[in-house]
């Protein structure tokens, strides 16, 4: 069904195609919110969430359709984070060595290490470009849709994609190295994951 | 990260490149770092009370919708769906004319010599199974009733079963039992699309394409196995048996259709109109997957049915028609044994792993045909008919797996219809050919194997254009998304 159809029914108050609509994009705008709230704030996350969720339903008659839905619960749900940040006055991000231990469902899990690499590297990016990086491929949206959350044009997009994946190629062509921390994550995983941030 | 050719090659060419360029292998190695680390944080679930407590913030009752599903549903749910995929392939493939029908309808519909004699007639008769295509784009882009699948099945069935009926009250003429036929073929052409799109449709669900697939594979071998003599028995008792028993089998397959298949029917019409079916069919055309997939299918199994041949061969060796029923028996068998040891492994490795060893294993069995001399014992007939049943039935289950997984959501049927038909037109061309071959370029027995076998292991050279997200998983892992290429320079374009 065309996303107009789907957005005028929700408008008329049709209460499975609201449910469908929170259904499908939960997931998504969580993990995102879950990423730029960082370590220790998933009560915030899920509050920020709902928040989202309760803007766009509010706002939806007034959805032109000019950008995909997805696109258009990101941006909400950016504007929402940034709100929220400047009223706590928390100017960085939490990215510390334990959140990425912490999240993963199971750190001595064989195959979650490149989870932990991954966000390891992330750290070492500026917030732009990490943002943009899990946008696009974390998120799954298009270049013109991250253009569209991030207000930014879309050839800058494109610029720090590339500065993105240039970098985190350099940081993890060696990903024996970070094989080798990992064999020793079931013994401490708070203790080598915050050795890595040290490095 | 100073290569030049670094994000502007991909394919063989990157693969050859990357042989001699130390700095791009290493590029290589961290892309799949990084592209194992975003599937696995993709993978990594919101808290489970997230969305109801989402849900319950925003004043929405939840229904069903709302709610994941427990293991228990899902096994129930899949039990279903695999009960009736099986129900559905079994009956429709028992139940052709040309299947059960053959020995009794043979002498009535060639009585007066139409269209040509049986060979004409019975061409005539499965001519709708070539058009699946048709069938299928009716089926996933014009809703009957509110449902995609249900409504075309209950009523393919039991239109099926009345034209079998009708055959009773026929019998004296050829030209009306002919059309009788021709519309059970095509209502069962209908039936078996639909059973596939619904077979595509849980197979992605549930990430059960593997068992989905091996179940299809099994059961069109057993109904394979047991139509001529379940058809020479009907025939041997009554002429009226043969379409009772049909009519009977495929009113159970329709009523068991309406009770088993669940769809969402409160789900809004499909906007139906010409221009979106083509839409639909042109990205289906363009889709890369799709013609890497149909390149394999060709070539593993264009070359590969060489029966006749076989047959002729096996004559010329002398062996006995109770060896050969015997060794057409024990292929079948050992097709049976392959599909099970298929069931058995793909829970365990991805797809990706079994795809070359099986085209090689294919390969191989077919090799050893060369084996055929004037001294083979039929100790030495059955064990190559039986490694060759087993290789051949799991890169057969194998590619139907891959099949299932490919096909684009939304298009279930006409994906499923156009990859079996490539199949089908495939094996047909293929025993074809060789006949072709050795009649009118005195192609020797050795060369037209040695092609079979050859053909089969360049399909191996396609197996790295097919996506990952397809052949990456195991059987039971759900589907993701299409991954983004890492390719900055392509950073707009759609997911690989």
């Amino acid at each position: 069904m065309e996303e107009r159809e789907w957005v005028q029914q929700i408008v008329r108050g049709d209460a499975a195609a609201r449910e469908r609509f929170v259904v499908q994009f939960h997931e998504s705008v969580y993990r995102w919110l879950r990423y730029l709230t960082g370590s220790g704030q998933e009560e915030t996350a899920q509050e920020l969430t709902q928040e989202t969720f309760l803007a766009a339903l509010r706002g939806l008659d007034r959805f032109e359709g000019r950008s995909a839905l997805v696109t258009w619960l990101h941006r909400i749900a950016y504007h929402q984070f940034t709100h929220w940040l400047r009223d706590r006055r928390q100017q960085e991000h939490w990215h510390t060595g334990l959140e990425a231990a912490e999240e993963l469902a199971d750190p001595t899990g064989k195959n979650a290490w490149e989870s932990l690499c991954l966000r390891q590297a992330l750290k070492q990016l500026s917030e732009a470009h990490r943002d943009t990086f899990i946008l696009h491929y974390v998120q799954q949206l298009s270049v013109q849709e991250v253009a569209e959350v991030l207000e930014v044009p879309p050839g800058t997009i494109q610029s720090r994609l590339y500065h993105a994946r240039q970098k985190l190629r350099e940081l993890l062509q060696e990903p024996a190295v970070f094989q080798a921390e990992h064999q020793e994550i079931g013994a401490a995983p708070a203790e080598i994951a915050c050795r890595m941030e040290r490095k | 990260m100073n290569c030049r050719r670094l994000n502007k090659i991909e394919g063989i060419g990157a693969w050859w490149h990357r042989l001699w360029c130390k700095e791009c292998r290493s590029a290589h190695k961290a892309d799949a770092v990084i592209a194992r680390g975003v599937r696995q944080w993709q993978e990594t679930p919101a808290p489970t009370d997230s969305l109801s407590r989402t849900l319950a913030a925003l004043g929405i009752v939840p229904t069903q919708l709302g709610q994941p599903l427990s293991p228990a549903e899902i096994r129930s749910r899949l039990g279903r769906a695999l009960l009736l995929v099986g129900l559905g392939i079994f009956i429709m493939a028992l139940t052709q004319p040309e299947t059960i029908g053959r020995s009794v309808l043979d002498p009535l519909l060639t009585r007066q010599g139409l269209f040509g004699g049986a060979a004409g007639l019975w061409a005539l008769i499965a001519l709708f199974s070539y058009l699946k295509p048709l069938a299928a784009m009716l089926t996933d882009y014009v809703p009957l009733f509110g449902s995609r699948r249900r409504s075309y099945l209950v009523i393919s069935a039991g239109l099926a079963s009345l034209l079998w009926l009708t055959t009773l009250l026929t019998p004296n003429s050829p030209a009306m039992l002919t059309i009788a036929c021709i519309g059970v073929g095509a209502m069962l052409a209908l039936g078996s699309t639909v059973i596939g799109g619904f077979l595509v449709e849980q197979g992605q669900k549930y990430g059960a394409t593997g068992r989905l697939g091996a179940l299809h594979q099994m059961l069109l071998h057993l109904a394979w196995m047991i139509a001529a003599p379940l058809s020479g028995f009907l025939a041997g008792m009554a002429f009226h048996l043969t379409p009772i028993f049909s009519a009977a089998l495929l009113l159970i397959l329709a009523f068991c259709s309406y009770g088993l298949m669940r769809e969402e029917t409160s789900a809004p019409p499909v906007k139906h109109t010409v221009k979106d079916s083509w839409n639909q069919v042109r990205s289906l055309a363009r889709s890369r997957t799709m013609w890497s997939l149909a390149a394999i299918l060709i070539l593993v199994f264009s070359v590969s049915n060489f029966s006749t041949v076989l047959s002729e061969q096996q004559a010329e060796l002398g062996f006995t028609p109770a060896l050969q029923s015997l060794l057409e028996f024990t292929g079948h068998a050992a097709s049976l044994a392959g599909i099970m040891i298929y069931l058995l492994i793909c829970r365990r490795y991805p797809l990706q792993s079994l795809l070359i060893p099986g085209i090689i294993g294919n390969a191989l069995g077919t090799l050893l045909y060369l084996g055929y001399h004037p001294h083979l014992t039929p100790a030495e007939a059955v064990a190559i008919e039986i490694f060759n049943g087993m290789a051949s039935a799991l890169i057969a289950v194998t590619l139907f797996d891959l099949a299932v997984r490919a096909v684009p959501v939304g298009s279930e049927c006409l994906g499923y219809a156009i990859l079996m038909s490539v199949i089908n037109i495939s094996s047909r061309f293929s025993d074809l050919l060789s006949v072709h071959l050795m009649s009118h370029y005195h192609f020797s027995f050795a060369m037209i194997v040695g092609l079979s076998a050859g053909s089969c292991l360049l399909a191996a050279l396609a197996v790295p254009f097919l996506p990952r997200e397809v052949v990456s998983r195991r059987e039971g892992e759900p589907a993701l998304p299409p991954r983004r290429s890492l390719d900055a320079g392509r950073a707009q374009s759609a997911p690989v």
